[in-house]
């Protein structure tokens, strides 16, 4: 049972055509070689920049959209490989859900809760009224609201409620892997915890799988088992969660863990007090600077021959231009501990 | 002092009935000072920066024993005066920069009408001119090309150094930012608060931010002040509060994010049990008392000052137990 391999990610890619002028189009690469594992009741984190390609990763998996290339296939306890193309779709999305990041579009305003809760069945199986509202209960009930809400509207609920009821839809057919594309980044600080503990609980009791696409590094230190750093539809740096974020070897995966804000790091934190006087001036007086990496996150083009992330590296050098980095697995020797890391840069 | 604010209430009228939304505020911005505020939504963050900048609509009614930015008492400013106060002494930059640029003009335009509304008698060449500098100072790379752009052209990063570019034409004394970063990567956030900075410091202006972010706020603010449910619970430097937090609640927020030392990964978050109080709710004792893991009957029966909890005049907190 220990790691079982659950989802395998077999070098998807992912072109899409952009119209450039009257007289072209130009193929970009969304997505470029992403090869990734799922294991049973572990949670695999994406982060990455909006654009890298995190939520088209999502979507392939979900067959909302079809990859150019690779392919992504399931595994079951006797360890049969299926590719996903070839499950058909309702035994397909009763074994795989997604959470959205907005609670506010993802649920029909017109619906009431229960109607929201029980939609995914109805294409398996045909309830009664009174059936299907116990149904929505009790998953109401494990993620944490009252059956009081069965007959209320999405509107009337706050956004952290919300999200649990797209947790509860997510959960009604019984899959074994969730999507969690930023579940947390509609929500505040206080609730968010709330519904971190919900997924970690839900994780524990019922042993389901995630992949939790996310940009707040702390977030994915805590929740996650594994972390795949993407940097514009390519994989830079995989391993460990914690591993990663504390010891990041990319040069990408640096830069966003150092512009990361964190409340520990407060301002006038290293001005040394002397008395008040003293520190009203200093307070004033000091320049404030956070490490940020210059520049923006370009789109792939199609068989780029260079590192994507040169143009921005502090460290790149006339190789990185030359050509594409390979991405190697090596092993990283931590607290006299060997652990692997997979990472795509010619400096490591 | 650039803004002084002495017990402002803020309310609105809902059917002739009365909802208060802010309950008496009170504090100082010196000038080259950064303000920090935090909170959860819903509880007025956004509505005091409203009302210094006379956004608040018709039905809102604002009182104040002293309500003063720049010298001017805000309360008895008529519409046109408003209308030069904005931009000149006070600008604002919002959440998501492509809803504050006009989509369908051209970003010189956008900033050449903007600029000869402000500095009238110059010429439409002057302006594009004065356009130009002040996207360079924002540090746009190529910016003659960029003046060209429509917004939808431009990223969510270079959208925002747009706007700032625009509420700084006018150097105002004064910058509100209403959870600048908020739709921005993490990358880029760091590079927009980094120039915000840089601005601030070359023109000693004061800078009011809104973030539900305590790590962005911690970080860039001098002061950070801790709403809840439209009242000051907590102000001080960010070093007191972040490491000595006495409000309950400042502990509460503090405890609740993830990465903290001891903490095992995958283990249970603290939380803040149940939900921000209704803002216009009024109550007896405290506000917070509903979710305070420590209250007493006082609590319940008697509504906490905001007093002073260390030899720093500004650090306050509004607390029966504690200071």
């Amino acid at each position: 049972m220990q790691n079982q391999k659950l989802m395998n990610i077999e070098g998807i890619g992912k072109n899409y055509r952009v119209s450039k002028s009257f007289f072209g189009s130009e193929e970009i690469a969304a997505l470029d070689n992403v090869s990734l594992e799922l294991f049973m009741g572990k949670t695999l984190a994406i982060v990455g920049e909006s654009g890298s390609g995190k939520t088209t990763l999502a979507k392939i998996i979900m067959r909302l959209e079809n990859s150019s290339a690779g392919s992504v296939s399931l595994i079951n306890k006797a360890k049969e490989i299926t590719n996903i193309e070839q499950i058909p779709k309702a035994q397909f999305y009763s074994k795989i859900q997604m959470v959205f990041q907005d609670p506010f579009s993802s649920l029909n305003p017109r619906k009431k809760i229960w109607q929201i809760i029980v939609a995914p069945l109805v294409n398996c199986k045909t309830l009664t009224r009174e059936e299907s509202k116990d149904v929505a209960a009790k998953y109401l009930e494990m993620v944490g609201l009252s059956a009081s809400f069965l007959d209320c509207y999405p509107h009337t609920l706050s956004g952290g409620q919300r999200q649990r009821v797209g947790i509860a839809r997510a959960l009604v057919l019984q899959p074994e892997i969730l999507i969690l594309d930023e579940p947390l980044s509609a929500l505040d600080v206080s609730i968010q915890a709330q519904i971190i503990n919900l997924l970690l609980k839900l994780q524990r009791e019922l042993g389901l799988t995630y992949l939790f696409i996310s940009h707040d590094l702390s977030v994915v230190k805590h929740f996650s088992d594994y972390v795949a750093v993407l940097y514009a539809g390519q994989l830079v740096e995989y391993g460990g969660a914690i591993d990663v974020i504390d010891n990041p070897m990319h040069p990408y995966t640096k830069a966003l863990v150092e512009s990361s804000f964190s409340f520990k790091n407060y301002r006038g934190k290293n001005v040394e007090i002397r008395n008040d006087e003293n520190m009203e001036t200093e307070r004033h007086e000091k320049k404030w600077k956070k490490q940020a990496v210059e520049g923006e996150i370009e789109v792939s083009k199609l068989r780029s021959s260079h590192c994507n992330f040169a143009s921005r590296c502090e460290s790149s050098t006339d190789a990185c231009y030359q050509r594409k980095p390979d991405y190697l697995e090596i092993n990283v020797r931590e607290n006299l501990r060997e652990r692997k890391r997979n990472i795509a840069c010619l400096h490591v | 002092m650039i803004l002084s604010i002495k017990n402002l209430n803020i309310g609105f009228y809902d059917n002739q009935v009365y909802k208060p939304a802010i309950r008496n505020l009170s504090f100082e911005l010196a000038a080259g000072e950064v303000l920090g505020v935090v909170g959860e939504s819903g509880c007025g963050k956004s509505i005091t920066n409203y009302a210094l900048m006379g956004l608040l609509p018709s039905n809102a009614l604002v009182t104040a024993d002293r309500l003063e930015l720049c010298g001017k008492k805000l309360l008895e400013l008529n519409k046109k005066q408003w209308r030069d106060f904005r931009g000149n002494d006070v600008a604002m930059i919002f959440q998501d920069p492509m809803n504050a640029l006009n989509p369908t003009i051209t970003i010189e335009k956008q900033l050449v009408e903007m600029l000869s509304k402000m500095q009238k008698g110059k010429s439409g060449k002057e302006y594009r001119q004065m356009a130009l500098k002040l996207l360079d100072k924002v540090g746009i790379p190529a910016a003659h090309l960029r003046l060209k752009n429509y917004p939808y052209e431009l990223s969510g990063g270079m959208a925002q150094r747009v706007v700032i570019a625009m509420a700084l034409a006018c150097k105002p004394s004064i910058l509100i930012a209403d959870e600048p970063t908020t739709a921005l990567d993490v990358t880029i956030q760091a590079q927009i608060l980094n120039l915000l900075d840089q601005i601030r410091i070359d023109s000693n202006m004061a800078v009011i931010i809104v973030s539900h972010d305590i790590g962005i706020i911690s970080e860039y603010a001098d002061r950070i002040q801790v709403m809840y449910s439209g009242e000051v619970v907590e102000s001080g430097t960010a070093r007191q509060v972040t490491t000595n937090p006495y409000h309950p609640y400042t502990k509460g927020l503090l405890e609740s994010l993830p990465g903290q030392g001891d903490k095992v990964p995958k283990s249970d978050l603290n939380t803040i049990p149940g939900v921000v109080i209704p803002i216009e709710r009024q109550v007896e004792g405290c506000r917070y008392v509903e979710r305070c893991p420590n209250a007493q009957d006082i609590c319940h029966t008697t509504p906490p000052e905001l007093i002073q909890i260390s030899n720093n005049l500004s650090d306050l907190s509004r607390c029966h137990l504690r200071g």
